[in-house]
């Protein structure tokens, strides 16, 4: 499966940490799809089910979060939108909680585009439902 | 004279910048925004649509936040807003069950956001307007309204899907675009006679 992340109609870019913001906090943890989004048909394929917890694993790094289960997202996709979970060390906690979308990408040298410098940035993913959250 | 509301569902966009208006508007404590944002899909993949529909207050004519209040404080102003008198409101919610737009929230405990620094100056000016234990809601934002401005949802939306305005006048804007648009209010069968009206333009 191939992890992709979107923008959220609330937070238009993480410039000046909204994810950190309070307000913006209580408006994004309403929204039933701040989690991550796999279709629907996938799911029951592999036997998850939405709000399970789940792990989003690439071969760079791994992430966790809810899963809910959408018509809006490509079957073959796992979706991670918007930039939580990554937090720097000096900002708001609210800013490092969330499924983070970043971990899941290369940073070494062979992974960028020898011409524009481009990233990779549709990490190869496999998901599995984590048994004892914690 | 019916003060009242339309949104253009083609036009929003879910950015909640009317949401984040009203906060600091009203400036209610943690946890409390007096207009919501639901978010929703309609539709299978690969035909499936994300969908938005802004809930402020409906300042329902036939009000059942107002039916159920024991002791008046939940009452009709003149101009059609259904507005809440904290000294009356005894606490008791009944409110709360009754509406069926979840409009109205509770004051549990005026709240800050960073407990061990205390309120912030914007915080402790805006909290004197609310009492802890009474009932609150959108109220149309009438210090604005009656300085001629517009409530600050509609002043603020960036697409322009929300007009105000008199219902009761043929000639106001929300008039027009009800007529021109069919609009009609959220679940319009539960009898409440909502304020608030939704077109798609």
């Amino acid at each position: 499966m191939w992890a992709i992340n979107w923008k959220t109609p609330y937070i238009s870019s993480e410039v000046g940490n909204p994810v950190g913001n309070p307000w913006l906090a209580e408006i994004y943890s309403q929204d039933p799809w701040e989690n991550i989004l796999i279709n629907s048909a996938t799911a029951t394929k592999k036997g998850l089910k939405d709000g399970d917890w789940i792990v989003v694993e690439s071969r760079h790094g791994k992430t966790e979060g809810r899963l809910r289960v959408s018509e809006l997202i490509h079957p073959e996709t796992v979706g991670i939108p918007g930039s939580y979970g990554k937090g720097a060390r000096h900002s708001n906690p609210l800013y490092r909680k969330g499924p983070h979308f970043n971990i899941l990408l290369p940073t070494n040298d062979e992974s960028i585009d020898g011409i524009s410098a481009g990233q990779e940035i549709a990490a190869g993913v496999k998901i599995y439902r984590k048994e004892n959250r914690k | 004279m019916r003060l009242g509301m339309v949104i253009d569902l083609l036009k929003c966009v879910g950015c909640n910048a009317c949401t984040v208006s009203c906060r600091a508007e009203n400036g209610t404590p943690a946890g409390i925004s007096f207009h919501r944002i639901k978010k929703y899909e309609v539709g299978a993949y690969p035909d499936a649509r994300m969908k938005f529909l802004p809930l402020p207050c409906m300042h329902c004519q036939n009000a059942p936040c107002q039916k159920v209040c024991p002791t008046g404080a939940t009452y009709r102003e003149t101009d059609g807003r259904v507005l809440v008198d904290y000294d009356k409101c005894l606490g008791c919610r009944a409110c709360m069950v009754a509406c069926p737009y979840e409009s109205r929230q509770f004051v549990w405990k005026l709240s800050s956001y960073y407990e061990d620094c205390g309120p912030t100056p914007f915080e402790r000016e805006k909290f004197k307007r609310f009492t802890e234990g009474t009932a609150v809601k959108c109220n149309f934002c009438g210090d604005r309204i009656k300085k001629g401005n517009q409530p600050a949802c509609v002043a603020t939306c960036i697409g322009g899907a929300r007009s105000f305005g008199d219902l009761d006048d043929p000639e106001s804007d929300v008039s027009g675009l009800i007529v021109r648009h069919n609009g009609k209010p959220f679940r319009e069968e539960l009898g409440t006679a909502p304020a608030v009206y939704y077109i798609k333009g």
